[in-house]
């Protein structure tokens, strides 16, 4: 009977770990993981450690190698100290993940605010390892001083835990992990959307589970699941533990949200640096970090998306105030046709980026690493045309000689241009022809080849020689193109009538292709359709 | 269905097929399931009313991140519509969104032949008699329509 139990409560505590997201999100291929530990003092020491010790067991295997005493040792994950009760397995470490170990001895002045909250997890310790093995607990007396963050109020008016009978209140000392599903939904979502999640879940079961998504440049070179991680901006190591518990993105990304204790010897630093670390790869090292996509979610709530209408997970979700869904395929393709179109926008604060895909208000992407989705080829070209619309945005630019493109920021009453870092042409700023004197002459097209008699023409003759195709692919652009009378876009028209619509997006000029001017009336009565 | 067809427009073409939009007849073409014969009937209270206007809808490899194109294959006395049948709706052009469907497409044409809209034309001599002698103009287009859109 008493086993039949014990079997019930070992299941129920597994689906509890699962509905957190602990167990199978982890790509754990055996229960024996090896983790480097480093300490207060500078020391670095691997060990192998079974996922499903706890951290009591940790530190007794540590003890030994570290020359210090199961008391004595402190360990600090992911910003929060762990307790002794706590399981391997709950705290998303990977294979090489970093511990840190901290000797009590060296930062004496906490050990008196101990007191209500420790007897807590002492008591729950004693039982729970007196059970494992009887004989090695003995005089293991946990002496642990709590982490500073369970003295902290909770700045965050949500509630801690978005599933309701979890076993996170019997935890003591230590609040929420930066890994628990809480956390993340906490800062992904806002009140409502939380509070629709759990509806939800109460409703029909478990479902995604919440993840950060990650954009992993080396290895993985894609989008992958991703895991938060913090140290002291300071000493930019992981020995620190949170004054409270990040509640969105802002703590996440801006840098000084919040406060931390730094346990490094002779460190002195006291805010938190949060960053991402790819979920699918082993870890290189400390530098391994890659740019949280913070559009990326699991999509919980099972929304369809706006383009295929099909609920695939995850999903891009932008945001405007009615927070558009995309599934990744969907904006990949979104995001690729509306480059083909030459539609991004140049937004100065943000660089080149696109709007929600209805055109909502406020809806611009602000991490534009999301854009790497696209793949290398694209996200090259991303870069040269983001570049390009900067430098024409600045007052600049692009040096029209054929395969050149440089990007120049001219004096403002000069109108004699010359690529010095480029291909050393000298042109003309406003017909964007080899200089001449006197007035532009836009109908003699923009070829360098029409200039030759001006006297300032300045290419390097082997350049010149090389560049036969470029010359020809010039000649077609003269021959079949008109520029805008705006933005001098070269523009082919490719059928349809005379009102033009300048391809860029941040020109939008509209003109006329007979009259080379602004749209008019008179152009609609004239000479519409030809 | 044609394979490689994207499954939203499986999902348009099964839901146009089941609950087709009233006054509207969307089929796609035996060979392309991309290429859609449209059957509009002119509104009530319209000059197009009676008449059966046949349109031709297009969903390029892009769809939906660029807009369908359509054209009408009945001619039509209407300022937004050229002599060729193309149209000049803000929503097949510089205002199309992925979220967008056929289905919304379909339902802005039988719109546009509610409310022809003069100022922003395309048939410039149908705006402009539309404007200047309104009643002449619905003349032509009932005219029209008994002419063009009545036969079969």
């Amino acid at each position: 009977m008493l086993r039949f139990l014990l079997a019930l409560f070992n299941g129920l505590w597994r689906s509890l770990l699962a509905m957190f997201g602990f167990s199978s999100s982890q790509p754990a291929l055996t229960d024996q993981i090896e983790v480097f530990v480093r300490t207060n003092t500078g020391e670095k020491v691997s060990v192998s450690l079974s996922t499903s010790w706890n951290i009591l067991q940790v530190k007794k295997s540590l003890a030994s190698k570290l020359n210090s005493t199961v008391e004595d040792l402190r360990i600090i994950f992911a910003g929060k100290e762990l307790p002794n009760d706590m399981v391997i397995q709950q705290c998303d470490l990977g294979h090489h993940s970093t511990l840190h170990a901290i000797r009590v001895v060296a930062k004496e002045n906490q050990q008196q605010s101990s007191s209500v909250s420790n007897t807590d997890t002492k008591t729950k310790d004693e039982v729970k390892t007196a059970t494992i093995s009887e004989d090695t607990v003995k005089n293991v007396v946990s002496e642990m001083p709590p982490s500073p963050s369970s003295k902290e109020e909770e700045p965050c008016l949500v509630s801690p835990d978005p599933t309701p009978g979890s076993s996170r209140e019997t935890r003591g000392t230590c609040n929420r992990l930066l890994c628990d599903a809480s956390t993340i939904i906490t800062i992904q979502m806002s009140e409502a959307e939380q509070r629709k999640i759990r509806e939800l879940k109460t409703n029909d079961g478990f479902g995604e589970r919440p993840h950060f998504y990650v954009y992993c440049v080396r290895p993985c070179n894609t989008v992958r699941v991703g895991k938060l991680r913090v140290r002291c901006s300071t000493c930019k190591q992981g020995a620190l533990t949170l004054h409270r518990d990040p509640c969105n993105w802002q703590d996440v990304l801006t840098p000084g949200q919040i406060t931390a204790t730094c346990e490094t010897l002779h460190c002195t630093g006291s805010e938190a640096e949060f960053f991402f670390k790819c979920r699918d790869h082993e870890t290189s090292g400390e530098d391994d970090t890659s740019v949280a996509l913070y559009l990326v979610r699991a999509n919980l709530p099972q929304v369809s998306c706006l383009a295929c209408t099909d609920i695939s997970s995850p999903v891009v979700v932008f945001e405007c105030p009615d927070a558009h869904v995309m599934c990744l395929d969907c904006f990949v393709t979104f995001c690729i046709s509306r480059l083909n179109e030459r539609q991004f926008l140049h937004d100065t604060r943000i660089g080149y980026t696109l709007p929600c895909p209805i055109g909502c208000q406020n809806s611009l992407i602000r991490e534009v690493h999301h854009f790497k989705l696209m793949g290398d080829n694209h996200y090259e070209r991303y870069q040269r045309w983001g570049t390009e619309e900067a430098v024409l945005n600045a007052g600049g630019v692009l040096c029209p000689y054929p395969g050149c493109g440089q990007g120049i920021i001219p004096d403002e009453d000069c109108r004699r241009v010359a690529c010095l870092n480029g291909c050393g042409y000298v042109f003309c700023k406003l017909c964007l022809q080899g200089y001449h004197i006197g007035d532009c002459h836009p109908e003699d097209g923009n070829g360098p080849n029409m200039v030759e008699n001006s006297g300032m023409f300045n290419v390097d003759p082997t350049r010149a020689a090389s560049s036969r195709w470029d010359e020809a692919t010039s000649l077609a652009i003269r021959v079949t193109t008109k520029p805008c009378p705006k933005c001098r876009t070269p523009t082919e028209r490719d059928g349809g009538c005379m009102h033009m619509v300048c391809t860029r997006s941040s020109c939008n000029f509209h003109w006329c292709w007979v009259c080379q001017t602004e749209w008019t009336r008179e152009c609609m009565a004239a000479h519409w359709f030809g | 269905m044609a394979a490689g067809l994207p499954r939203r427009i499986i999902k348009e073409t099964q839901r146009l097929m089941a609950e087709p939009v009233p006054g509207i007849s969307a089929v796609p073409d035996e060979s392309n399931a991309r290429y859609f014969h449209v059957v509009v009937a002119g509104p009530e209270g319209s000059p197009f009313q009676g008449g059966v206007f046949k349109l031709e809808l297009f969903l390029p490899e892009e769809y939906p991140m660029s807009a369908p194109k359509v054209r009408f294959m009945t001619k039509i006395y209407h300022p937004n519509i050229d002599k060729l049948g193309r149209i000049c709706l803000d929503i097949l052009k510089d205002k199309w969104s992925p979220a967008l469907q056929i289905r919304t497409v379909l339902l802005s044409i039988q719109a546009l032949l509610s409310a022809p809209n003069p100022d922003d034309p395309l048939a410039n001599d149908v705006a402009e008699l539309w404007k200047v002698n309104e009643s002449e103009a619905i003349r032509i287009a009932r005219e029209w329509t008994r002419t063009y859109a009545m036969g079969n």
